[in-house]
């Protein structure tokens, strides 16, 4: 291996999820934690003042070196030595997030672009770049990935029943909903359990059908949650089993 | 063989044991710590200010 590629690799090292002892892989680690957390101050303050700006200017500037930086050593994330492993690398989750991190940067130098402004809402996908950090992460990716088919039509049957209920209820009382988006809203709200009561049915055969939806969907909408637990449970058990092999 | 602790690496070299310094790891820590203290001084006074 030559002196470059050696010195790359420690670099693809450094900026990876540190491993034990490895001091500065751990430092550079908790820097891009805490521009993460220090990134989203901005957030929380009404009235901007010139330490929000050059907290936002040093943030994104150092997501920007970060961005190239990973991009630089993607070819020993992705495994193999081609120009393909740069550009597989993109778009990867991962990747994709650490760019939208770095858009709120058109924001700064535009300010008076409205379409540019919406992209410092980007800002909080910030966030996500945390998750790099975190080992549960995996185990819940590979829950996800697991029961990905399951998921998928679970949440179809969400949307149907969403959409059915709405249809029936805008239909029942066209008083009490100004447009479908409004019986959609209701819907949704009533059959999450959320129940905000802005918008209520006030015939009896509407409050009738609000009653049965909003008890069969309360069955529906639980459905995700216990097909990912079981999962969850499942996937810590495997990996529970394969430590004790 | 080898072993790494705090920066420095081992290596087995023909029986013999060199001891290499992680230089460039070191360099790369210092300039973290110093980004971090400055981003954590930056988040203060953003809220201070």
């Amino acid at each position: 291996m030559g002196n470059e590629e050696s010195k790359k690799r420690r670099i693809f090292e450094i900026v990876e999820a540190s491993k034990a002892r490895d001091f500065a892989s751990r430092a550079y680690d908790t820097m891009i934690v805490t521009a993460v957390i220090v990134g989203l101050i901005p957030l929380t303050i009404k009235s901007e003042n010139i330490f929000t700006k050059i907290i936002d200017i040093f943030t994104v500037s150092l997501f920007i070196i970060d961005y190239i930086i990973r991009l630089y050593t993607s070819d020993f994330k992705m495994g193999y030595k081609s120009y393909k492993s740069y550009i597989a690398y993109i778009f990867t989750p991962m990747a994709l997030i650490d760019f939208m991190s770095i858009l709120p940067i058109l924001a700064i130098f535009f300010p008076a672009s409205k379409i540019l402004a919406l992209t410092r809402v980007l800002r909080v996908a910030r966030v996500l770049k945390v998750l790099r950090y975190m080992k549960t992460m995996r185990t819940i990716g590979n829950v996800m990935r697991r029961i990905k088919g399951q998921l998928v039509a679970v949440l179809l049957l969400v949307v149907i029943y969403t959409i059915s209920a709405a249809l029936i209820m805008f239909q029942t009382e066209p008083d009490t909903f100004n447009t479908f988006f409004d019986a959609l809203y209701w819907s949704a709200i009533s059959i999450s359990t959320t129940g905000y009561g802005d918008i209520t049915p006030v015939t009896d055969i509407g409050k009738a059908i609000a009653a049965l939806s909003s008890l069969i969907g309360v069955a529906i909408i639980a459905l995700p949650t216990g097909i990912i637990t079981a999962a969850y449970t499942e996937e810590i058990k495997r990996q529970k089993s394969k430590l004790e092999l | 063989m080898s072993n790494s602790k705090k920066g420095t690496t081992y290596i087995a070299d023909g029986g013999v044991v060199v001891r290499k310094v992680d230089t460039f790891g070191k360099v790369i820590s210092v300039l973290c710590g110093i980004v971090t203290i400055a981003l954590i001084v930056l988040g203060i006074m953003a809220f201070v200010a």
